[in-house]
């Protein structure tokens, strides 16, 4: 079976994208917005596809780049975690210079400036006037980055070019070079569960808004913090990425996603045996990652290999990411461990007995909704937006009222959980593919004793105090688990490094000095190793 | 006509092909954007001795280019090879100093199969083992991909048959031969950031990595391995 299914979009090659990109009105909506002048947001939970159309939309901008004359420019905060610092203007000079630095890249790529100390056959003079752009931004760069070399230190703003300056330098660029706008695209925008960071983030979205620069943002559901200066839905564009699983055109539309990636074996395998197919689509609730995943957990195409995979992956596997979110932020572990027992105890299997009563009773409408009254307490709400955050549930929509008029919020669990109750998944399936209905729910109230064993303490969002928390038990870590020969870490050893923070704390110089056979390759692969363990663990 | 109007003639001839290749090839930002980023990446690697090959590689680079928009295109293709050939030697004498100093004495050779050799080479699994072991999964087929670029590139060096049906003896633009020394240029460019990133992206101070990051993204960044170095995230299988 295949097992070479791409599950993150940048393992993708950008030159073989587009052979992935499936059509559908959904899809093509999402890309059309992210072409589009509008500042965007897209929400959506982890595996849905945000990265993957905001990769689609810049490759199309970039291919009808002649005619359009808009300029798109990709950028991911992916080290964003490594930014460790107290100091706002710190963390907003960082992401600025990483989106000249991109842009300056995108304009380098077209052809339309060319850097000056990169230009060999050409002194310096003969190319000033063309240089003069990118020097400009040159400079801008340099200077933020200077800005936030030193944490710690609080930022001297005098002489550090500020947003209006950047709008200024992005503006002539357009004008000299006869471009339309820039379109940046930020992928992994909050990726970081760090809510300071996020609000930073959306602040700088909002002050980088001109006729010449559209930005486009991707982002999760429940844990994104846009804190006060930016409203989603005023200040920019907001849409969700929802497959819904009732649409008509869903199951066809994951079976062509599934087409464009599989190999003929697989599909030949899979086109004899629709059903299977559809249940594992239904089970993913509109998420191709999890599909694909399950997919290639099937080493055979046929019901009882089907049925094994969606007891496995929705039984245990799907909480994996939840549960790592607990052991990242010990803060909010008993939050994110209650929101698991809450909805394996009560909800899925309220909703499973809810759908066997129906089936007993010969009633047609089944479900895999529940609804929530708005008023429970505040910690029930966080552990729903953490498991929205995580995609376990969805949250269809607010102001719906139940049985006995009280108004709430309708969520959606994930239908391949609700499968691998049953001894028959598939036979299951088949029933409830056809008989969904988005009226029927599990209603839990305001007081459901279930609330009870959450803990009601204050309420707070993951602080920097809990990075740090998390950083420290990571810096305890001994330095067997690096990425180290046997050599270098007996090494290290002999002269009393034994933890990551050891090791960090130590100069290259001191490791040279003190370690016969390390100089400074060895002694900065050592460092970098605990480094990289510790990036790894932020940002996974 | 004397000697000298008939190379004016030719000149002038080249120079109309220019004119005309200019405004045609869609790829010469890319190539001056590969000198940026290879400058970029000798900015935050420690000082070597072979630093001036790699300078040398980017002049022939934009020799190439050059060469290429004035319609000599055999000349083209051969400071295309010989632009990777600095690169390789660049990157192999790192590993190999006594090789290095031999070679700038005059005593010894730079020798392609030696650099691109499967044990011992630049993209060996021993090399790979030794600077970035996470990336010795891929060698073999960027190996591949190396030789069968510097195959077709020698074929205008050597001047195979082949290579003399294409290039028509006459100076005039030939599109064919613009499209293959792109994707050529493209394959050498994902060589280039590839080796780069296996033997000195371990080394780069972590406060260097951004300046260097769109470029190795840019080009890398299907390879979760190196991903990681920047923050990304990897799935887990």
């Amino acid at each position: 079976m295949t097992t070479g299914f791409y599950y993150r979009t940048e393992d993708i090659r950008p030159e073989k994208l587009l052979n992935y990109f499936v059509d559908s009105q959904l899809d093509r909506e999402i890309v059309n917005l992210f072409k589009s002048s509008a500042p965007t947001v897209l929400e959506g939970s982890r595996g849905t596809g945000k990265s993957f159309l905001m990769m689609v939309a810049k490759i199309e901008l970039e291919n009808c780049f002649d005619e359009l004359k808009v300029l798109p420019v990709y950028v991911a905060f992916r080290g964003s975690s490594l930014v460790h610092t107290s100091d706002p203007l710190q963390f907003r000079h960082w992401m600025l210079a990483k989106v000249i630095r991109d842009v300056l890249k995108e304009l380098r790529k077209k052809g339309l400036i060319v850097s000056p100390y990169a230009s060999s056959l050409l002194s310096d003079n003969t190319n000033q006037d063309q240089a003069g752009l990118e020097n400009n931004l040159e400079q801008v760069v340099l200077a933020y980055e200077n800005s936030y070399k030193n944490t710690g230190k609080s930022v001297d703003a005098t002489g550090i070019p500020d947003i209006s300056d950047v709008r200024d330098a992005f503006e002539e660029i357009c004008t000299t070079l006869n471009l339309e706008r820039i379109s940046i695209f930020f992928d992994e925008a909050a990726h970081v569960f760090r809510p300071e960071q996020q609000r930073q983030f959306f602040t700088l979205f909002r002050d980088l808004r001109s006729p010449y620069i559209s930005c486009k943002a991707a982002v999760y559901p429940g844990v994104t913090h846009y804190g006060s200066f930016f409203e989603p839905t005023h200040d920019a564009t907001f849409r969700r990425i929802e497959r819904d699983i009732l649409e008509s055109d869903y199951v066809d539309t994951m079976w062509k996603m599934f087409q464009k990636q599989a190999d003929e074996q697989t599909k030949s395998a899979f086109e004899k045996q629709r059903s299977l197919f559809n249940t594992l689509a239904l089970s993913s609730s509109g998420n191709p990652r999890i599909l694909f995943k399950t997919l290639s957990r099937c080493n055979k195409v046929n019901t009882s290999e089907v049925e094994t995979v969606i007891r496995s992956y929705y039984r245990a596997d799907i909480w994996s990411e939840h549960t790592k979110l607990g052991e990242k932020y010990l803060g909010h572990k008993a939050l994110i461990d209650w929101g698991r027992n809450f909805i394996e105890n009560y909800v899925l299997a309220a909703v499973h007995d809810k759908n066997q009563w129906q089936l007993k009773e010969g009633k047609e409408e089944l479900t895999v909704y529940f609804w929530i009254h708005k008023d429970v307490p505040e910690m029930v709400k966080e552990t729903l937006r953490l498991l929205c955050y995580t995609g376990t549930i969805k949250k269809i929509d607010d102001g719906v009222r139940n049985s006995h008029s009280k108004i709430g919020s309708r969520y959606e669990i994930k239908y391949g959980c609700l499968l691998a109750l049953d001894p028959n998944p598939q036979k299951y399936s088949v029933v409830l593919g056809k008989n969904l209905d988005i009226r029927r729910f599990n209603e839990f109230g305001a007081n459901h004793p279930a609330y009870q064993s959450l803990s009601q303490r204050e309420l707070c969002e993951v602080q920097d105090e809990e990075i740090a928390k998390t950083v420290k038990q990571q810096l305890q870590q001994d330095i067997e688990v690096l990425d180290l020969t046997d050599w270098q870490k007996e090494k290290l050893r002999s002269v009393g490094v034994t933890t990551i923070e050891s090791l960090l704390s130590i100069d290259e110089e001191d490791l040279i000095r003190n370690i016969h056979g390390v100089r400074t390759v060895r002694a900065r692969t050592m460092k970098n190793a605990a480094i990289a363990e510790l990036l790894e663990y932020l940002s996974g | 006509m004397n000697a000298q109007e008939y190379y004016r003639t030719i000149s002038e001839a080249t120079h109309t092909i220019f004119e005309k290749s200019v405004t045609h090839c869609d790829f010469l930002g890319k190539v001056a954007d590969y000198s940026a980023s290879v400058q970029d990446w000798m900015d935050v690697i420690s000082p070597n001795q072979e630093k001036h090959m790699i300078d040398h590689s980017l002049e022939q680079i934009e020799f190439s280019c050059l060469s290429l928009l004035s319609g000599m295109y055999r000349q083209s293709f051969s400071s295309l090879r010989l632009a990777l050939e600095l690169l390789f030697g660049a990157i192999y004498f790192s590993a190999y100093k006594l090789e290095y100093i031999e070679w700038r004495n005059g005593s010894g050779d730079l020798n392609w199969q030696t650099m691109n050799d499967k044990d011992n080479g630049v993209l060996s699994k021993r090399f790979s083992d030794a600077f970035f072991p996470e990336l010795s999964i891929y060698v073999e087929t960027q190996r591949n991909m190396t030789k069968s670029v510097y195959r077709e590139l020698s074929e205008f060096v050597h001047g195979n048959y082949s290579t003399w049906n294409r290039e028509k003896p006459s100076l005039a633009i030939n599109e064919d031969l613009i499209e293959k020394y792109k994707c050529k240029f493209e394959s050498i460019s994902l060589i280039s950031h590839f080796l780069l990133s296996m033997r000195y992206l371990k080394e780069v101070q972590i406060e260097d990595l951004h300046k260097i990051e769109p470029h190795v993204m840019d080009e890398l960044q299907n390879i979760a391995e190196i991903r990681l170095i920047f923050g990304g995230t990897v799935e887990e299988k």
